[in-house]
């Protein structure tokens, strides 16, 4: 009978057994003091440690090239760092376009862009903004063949004390190369530019997790889908023609002549919303 | 041989509220200029007038050198000595700085030549405390200045001076050889004679009939004593605050290492700055350090601060980043700090629990880390211009530029709706500097045109510089990227040899 009896006794629960959980919450690392930020993501939050991107510490983005949906996704943590605080963009390698990123909801205001000449400076200034308690978060673009395992370990230290998030934009050949970031992800384009498929190489509480792929329009409007909004917008617009015409009809007797302008004008937009819709599918 | 009159002083406690002058003294005025200028006090040091010792330090005293002595006499007692030549000007010079510095306390700040302040504290007492808050400030201030003082309050300035010189608390036990008279011309003669009538003391020459005094020692003595017990007018020329702050500081000793200006001139002028700053309640802009060498062109070396500073520490830690970038005389004998432009003082606070403002002051100070080690162009911010063109649409300031800052976006969907109301189309999150020629078999098209026609849609590429307007497209490359992509009209034979398309920016 004590034999069967074994079986319900919480193995896992046991006080002797050591787990790698508990190296996180002796270290100071508890999930729930863990400071995070939503990746906005759900498919990627599910993935994190204590639910999204950690709000202090360096995280590594490995991209084949520029212009895959690395801005994209980082967006809704751009939009949360930059409501009360600065973020620096060290060395970015093109402009980072003020107007776009003021339309999706990041304060333009709160950004810094730095350009340096040598990597030692690069290394400076990234550890200086991370110990800034002005600066929430650090972009930067470091010189590959310079970076070194212990240089991540000392921006990873001076991110935790600066309770600063950093993030290092790296080429996807540093996927080979060891790093001290709390958390390492590898960035894939897929068949659809509106998805982005990405390999999680290391992160705190668990192991690696690869081919997630996440929807880009999840937490940013997807770049060409603006045909929408503005068949939305004409929507509006031809109903207030059309309310704007009723009431010049009922109120106003003599104003015949008024009305069939508002008429031709909602008719006009009638008539262009097929094509526009046209337009559209073909994408 | 004289009755003794009515003549009392009033009786105060040292801390009364009635003070209303407070008097420094430096009686080690003649050594400590020696001390600022890097030489430790450690050593045996004297100062000598004519051959003979006038002052010396607690080093020399203790090993037994007395003030009078000749040189040769206190080289018998210690072979080790330091002595330097006494220099008037330079202390009066020193005396001048520690008066303008002192100006933060009172805005009547006296000279009393050779070794004293005399401040008006009565304006001040209601914001700094009582006469002993003021004076302890003070001396700890002289202290930072590497003077030692000592301080005494009384209800008229002569009074004050007296006290402080003879180092007492009471004036009836002031001796008579420390007065202010004998700098203003009462003869040592006549001391000599009051001394042979056993006056010693201002208690005792106050209790004579003053008609009397003024018959035999003259009336500049009763007019002395009217003005110590504040009878008779004292009117004092008060310093005027400088417009400029500029010091130098020479050295007795070439410095060619960058640590030792660092630790020692450097703070020294920068902390004079931070007092100057103080007592005109101002915040510094811009300053020059100059490091001169004994002949030839002194190296500058420009600061400049995004908002307004005064803590000595902050000026010295930009000052430290800029030495780096620069290359000194091989020896520095003269270092001088000259601020170029101040604003006035506006003091910021911290907030509890932080905000834009407060983040905007940390990152000011960043700002100027960055710039004092990258050159002053290397840290800019991002801004929207009113231009159709892409690529001038924006423009990057210097820094944060000095704006109100907006209110924070709260509401997203404001955001979202006034994106997708207001503009045309969507822009891409990174925007080429130049446009990139792209062949156009990479490309798939998947919207577009969005016509971009303007007078002056012109970029520095001499291939495009004739076009008058562009067709823009999102398109995507074989690679995976979501590009924004132009065709620009084909006028020119030489577009069509480079692919058609050029590639403006990535919706990254």
């Amino acid at each position: 009978m004590s034999a069967e009896k074994t079986p319900d006794i919480d193995v896992l629960a046991h006080p002797m057994l050591w787990r790698g959980k508990d190296l996180l919450s002796n270290t100071g690392l508890n999930p729930s003091q863990h400071a995070v930020l939503t990746s906005g993501y759900a498919e990627l939050d599910h993935h994190l440690l204590g639910g999204g991107w950690p709000q202090q510490g360096l995280v590594d983005l490995l991209l084949p090239q520029a212009g895959i949906g690395e801005l994209r996704l980082i967006l809704p943590v751009l939009q949360q760092l930059t409501q009360n605080a600065y973020v620096v963009w060290i060395n970015p390698p093109f402009i980072p376009y003020e107007t776009a990123l003021g339309a999706c909801g990041v304060n333009t205001h709160n950004i810094l862009v730095v350009r340096t000449q040598s990597h030692e400076d690069t290394l400076w200034s990234t550890e200086r903004c991370c110990l800034s308690s002005g600066c929430a978060g650090v972009l930067a673009w470091p010189e590959e063949r310079k970076l070194n395992i212990k240089e991540t370990r000392r921006i990873q230290l001076a991110a935790r004390s600066g309770r600063t998030l950093a993030l290092f934009f790296r080429p996807i050949s540093a996927i080979a190369r060891s790093s001290l970031a709390e958390l390492r992800l590898a960035l894939r384009p897929t068949h659809s530019v509106d998805r982005l498929s990405l390999d999680i190489i290391k992160r705190k509480g668990g192991w690696p997790v690869h081919d997630i792929e996440l929807c880009l329009a999840e937490a940013s409007q997807t770049p060409y889908d603006v045909m929408q909004s503005l068949h939305q917008q004409l929507a509006l617009w031809q109903k207030q023609g059309a309310h704007a015409a009723q009431r010049e009809k009922t109120t106003v007797q003599k104003g015949a002549q008024e009305s069939t302008v508002y008429a031709d004008f909602a008719y006009d937009m009638t008539t262009s919303e097929p094509d526009m819709a046209a337009n559209n599918s073909l994408h | 041989m004289f009755p003794t009159t009515q003549h009392t002083f009033p009786r105060h406690s040292p801390d009364s509220p009635e003070h209303k002058w407070l008097a420094l003294h430096f009686p080690t005025l003649a050594l400590d200029i020696f001390q600022s200028q890097g030489v430790p006090n450690e050593r045996v040091q004297v100062v000598i007038q004519e051959q003979r010792v006038c002052h010396m330090n607690e080093a020399a005293a203790a090993a037994g050198i007395l003030p009078g002595c000749t040189l040769a006499t206190a080289y018998s007692i210690s072979s080790e000595l330091t002595y330097f030549e006494r220099n008037p000007d330079q202390e009066q010079e020193h005396l001048a700085d520690l008066a303008q510095a002192l100006y933060r306390y009172s805005s009547v700040v006296s000279l009393e030549v050779p070794d004293c302040i005399v401040l008006e504290i009565r304006g001040s007492l209601m914001l700094l405390g009582s006469a002993s808050v003021i004076a302890q400030d003070a001396l700890a201030l002289c202290a930072d200045m590497n003077h030692q003082a000592i301080a005494r309050s009384a209800q008229t300035p002569q009074a004050a001076i007296a006290l402080a010189r003879a180092q007492t608390s009471r004036l009836f036990d002031v001796p008579l050889h420390v007065l202010a008279l004998l700098n203003q011309g009462f003869s040592q003669r006549n001391l000599e004679r009051l001394s042979n009538m056993g006056i010693y003391t201002l208690g005792q020459l106050v209790q004579l009939p003053r008609a009397g005094l003024g018959k035999r020692f003259g009336q500049q003595l009763t007019q002395y004593l009217g003005r110590l017990q504040g009878e008779l007018p004292d009117p004092r020329q008060g310093i005027r605050p400088q417009t400029r702050f500029f010091r130098q500081q020479h050295l007795l000793k070439p410095i060619s290492n960058k640590e030792v200006l660092l630790r020692g001139p450097m703070p020294y002028l920068a902390k004079q700055l931070e007092y100057w700053l103080i007592a005109h309640q101002h915040g510094c802009i811009t300053l020059r350090w100059q490091f001169a060498p004994f002949k030839g062109e002194p190296t500058k070396l420009q600061i400049r601060f995004g908002s307004g500073k005064q803590r000595h520490q902050d000026i010295l830690k930009l000052s430290a980043l800029k030495l780096e970038q620069v290359d000194l005389p091989t020896e520095v004998l003269t270092v001088g700090l000259d601020m170029t432009l101040s604003r006035s003082w506006v003091s910021n606070s911290q907030d509890l629990f932080g905000s834009t403002a407060s983040a905007t002051m940390a990152v000011s100070e960043l700002v100027d880390e960055l710039s004092a080690r990258l050159g002053t162009g290397a840290c800019y911010s991002i801004r929207p211009r009113a231009q159709h063109s892409p690529e001038q649409a924006w423009r990057g300031p210097r820094g944060i530029p000095r704006e109100n800052t907006p209110a924070i976006i709260s509401d997203p969907a404001a955001t979202n709706s006034r994106s997708a109301g207001l503009l045309p189309g969507k822009r891409p999150l990174w925007l080429f500097h130049q446009p990139q020629p792209v062949p156009g078999k990479h490309l798939t098209l998947l919207q577009g045109p969005e016509r971009l026609s303007e007078s002056n849609l012109t970029v520095s590429s001499s291939m495009l510089t004739a076009a008058p307007y562009r067709d823009y497209y999102v398109a995507r490359h074989r690679q995976g990227a979501l590009c924004w992509v132009f065709k620009p009209p084909e006028t020119t034979p030489t577009q069509t040899q480079q692919g058609d398309w050029y590639l403006h920016g990535y919706f990254a």
